[in-house]
């Protein structure tokens, strides 16, 4: 799966999670998104690893500092 | 007495941390030196002896403030930021506060369009090093009937209710809490902190590390805190946690990645804990001593305490006991015509006295007169926490629900903890809530990480353990249960979903 792919896919979970309708980048952290708590991540994480058919550890989602980590993440288990 | 040890410590330690937030370390010199500038400033703003209010927050400068309330000798009101700045305002002047501090220039901006008349903002670019700086601080005694600190918690009427908490009330709790032989702390200890600090269990996870001469560990309060606790506890190999079980509940899919074999204690208070996620926790950290912690904010932080022993199942409908009052403490049960139960397993409302006990709420006394009776033979004053417990045969308390939420439908008197524990059982059911819709019907809402899950099999399943008139008329599956600014579970919002 390419990196832009990854990208575009993880922005639409994203946007749909977060009813985020602001540009988004890779450098958007949970502390610039209102809506991004300890509960609501859940939900994210739980989506993403749907969509992209992978389990994430606790070590991974714990230091995740933005999406950009996240797309990192994510091309990693699908190499 | 207690505080005075505190700012001893700070004459004393100089180049020993105090606190670490933020990405770093904070002496006790360091931070003596800032609570002595915020003092003085708040001093020279408003001299005299007003409530002060705290415009919350996870920075340096506003636990400084707090400390300074304390050297001070104000009263403080600590005002969670993420409040409606209208409710911020309504609530610093029920507590008739004279001076603000307020580190968020957001907030501060948005209070001063508020009227807030004769009210003085102060941000921390207005504290100025003062002529004293360096000065040793000056150790004073506390008068016990003064008041420390005064929470406001949501009222029935919509009124915030505050609850206000006296030295002599805070010393009682914390001097009990450091002198307990079941908890043997050390100057070593790494504290965390992750509480709001208008959310009382923040008086323990601040005052405890500081009277000990420790470190606090302050957890960030914004972004998924969840995961800063969890970094913090690895990354600082802390030793101390007061936790909220939410925390638990969130890392319980993880536990087999956890290993925390620095945690000496591991306390928790505030929602119900439950048997099953605690058996898995204990293998997280297998060198800490687990307890679990009751008490309304009306008995100063908490009030009962049990000491959960691995392999020795304390629990119904997997909830585990509340344990005994706190030696400072007095606890009846009382029935609905305030007589008391004597007898074992016999619900009622646990009802406390003592020197942690509050006697009156801050200026309001319909809430006075709704929350507090007399006992029936000594005619002391005793607070209505509004809950519901049992008292089993080794004179533990067991904690069922709150009165409010009780429930008779068709009749019959449901304990909702049962249902929830039984619908827990099922191996996709993360968190599960009942709610009372209205006298006929009630709602059990689960969160489930299955994206197939199904709600027939779950009713099926119920079926098999619980009579008809105990099986929820509607199941709803959620990814996520919704939780309040305390990390609690928020009942209300998921009563709202049944509307």
């Amino acid at each position: 799966m390419e990196e832009t792919e990854i990208r575009s896919l993880l922005f639409e979970i994203f946007r749909n999670t977060f009813d985020y309708t602001l540009p988004v980048t890779d450098d958007l952290s949970a502390e610039k998104v209102e809506k991004w708590t300890s509960f609501t991540h859940t939900v994210f994480i739980v989506e993403i690893e749907a969509r992209f058919g992978i389990t994430l550890s606790l070590r991974e989602v714990a230091r995740f500092r933005n999406l950009g980590d996240i797309v990192i993440a994510i091309k990693k288990h699908k190499e | 007495m207690f505080f005075q040890q505190i700012f001893k410590n700070f004459n004393k330690l100089t180049e020993k941390a105090a606190f670490f937030m933020g990405d770093r370390y904070y002496s006790y010199q360091e931070t003596r030196n800032r609570i002595f500038d915020i003092a003085q400033t708040i001093t020279a703003l408003q001299p005299g002896s007003n409530n002060i209010g705290i415009v919350t927050g996870d920075d340096f400068d506003t636990y400084c403030a707090l400390l300074a309330a304390l050297y001070l000798q104000r009263p403080y009101i600590p005002v969670n930021r993420k409040n409606p700045v209208r409710r911020i305002a309504d609530i610093l002047t029920e507590a008739g506060v004279d001076l603000v501090f307020c580190s968020d220039a957001h907030v501060a901006t948005e209070l001063k369009d508020v009227d807030l008349p004769g009210v003085k903002i102060l941000e921390p670019g207005m504290v100025s090093p003062g002529p004293i700086q360096g000065d040793a601080f000056v150790i004073k005694d506390y008068d016990p009937e003064q008041l420390g600190y005064i929470l406001f918690t949501s009222g029935s009427t919509g009124k915030p209710k505050g609850v206000p908490i006296t030295y002599g009330n805070m010393g009682a709790y914390l001097t009990k809490m450091v002198t307990d032989p079941l908890f043997e702390y050390a100057e070593t200890d790494r504290f965390i902190q992750m509480f709001e600090l208008s959310f009382d269990p923040s008086v323990f996870s601040i005052m405890m590390p500081l009277h000990i001469g420790a470190t606090c560990y302050v957890v960030p309060d914004s972004g998924v805190v969840f995961h800063h606790i969890f970094n913090m506890l690895e990354d600082h190999k802390i030793t101390v946690a007061l936790f909220i079980p939410s925390v638990i509940n969130f890392l319980k899919p993880y536990f087999k990645e956890i290993d925390l074999p620095a945690l000496r204690y591991s306390m928790f208070c505030g929602d119900a804990l439950h048997d099953s996620v605690i058996k898995g926790w204990q293998l997280c950290c297998p060198n800490a001593a687990i307890h679990n912690w009751y008490g309304p904010t009306e008995t100063t932080v908490i009030c009962t305490t049990y000491p959960v022993v691995s392999g020795h199942d304390n629990s119904v409908n997997d909830i585990i006991s509340i344990g005994k009052p706190l030696a400072n403490v007095i606890a009846i049960l009382v029935d609905d015509d305030g007589k008391l139960i004597t007898d074992l397993n016999v619900k009622g409302e646990p009802c406390f006295n003592g020197d942690q006990v509050i006697k009156n709420y801050w200026q309001n006394d319909a809430a006075d007169a709704k929350s507090f009776m007399l006992h029936p033979e000594t005619q002391q004053k005793f607070y209505k926490t509004g809950d519901i417990c049992f008292l089993d045969d080794k004179s533990n308390y067991h904690f069922s629900n709150r009165k409010d939420f009780q429930v008779k439908i068709n009749g019959y008197r449901l304990e909702l903890a049962e249902i929830e524990h039984y619908a827990r059982k099922d191996v996709n059911v993360n968190q599960a809530v009942v709610v009372k819709k209205n006298d006929q019907e009630m709602v059990l809402f689960v969160e489930t990480k299955d994206s197939v899950f199904n709600e027939d099999d779950l009713a099926s399943s119920l079926k098999s353990y619980l009579p008809w008139y105990m099986i929820p008329g509607k199941i709803v599956a959620l990814k996520q249960m919704p939780y309040n600014q305390n990390m609690k579970i928020d009942r209300a919002a998921l009563l709202a979903l049944t509307l």
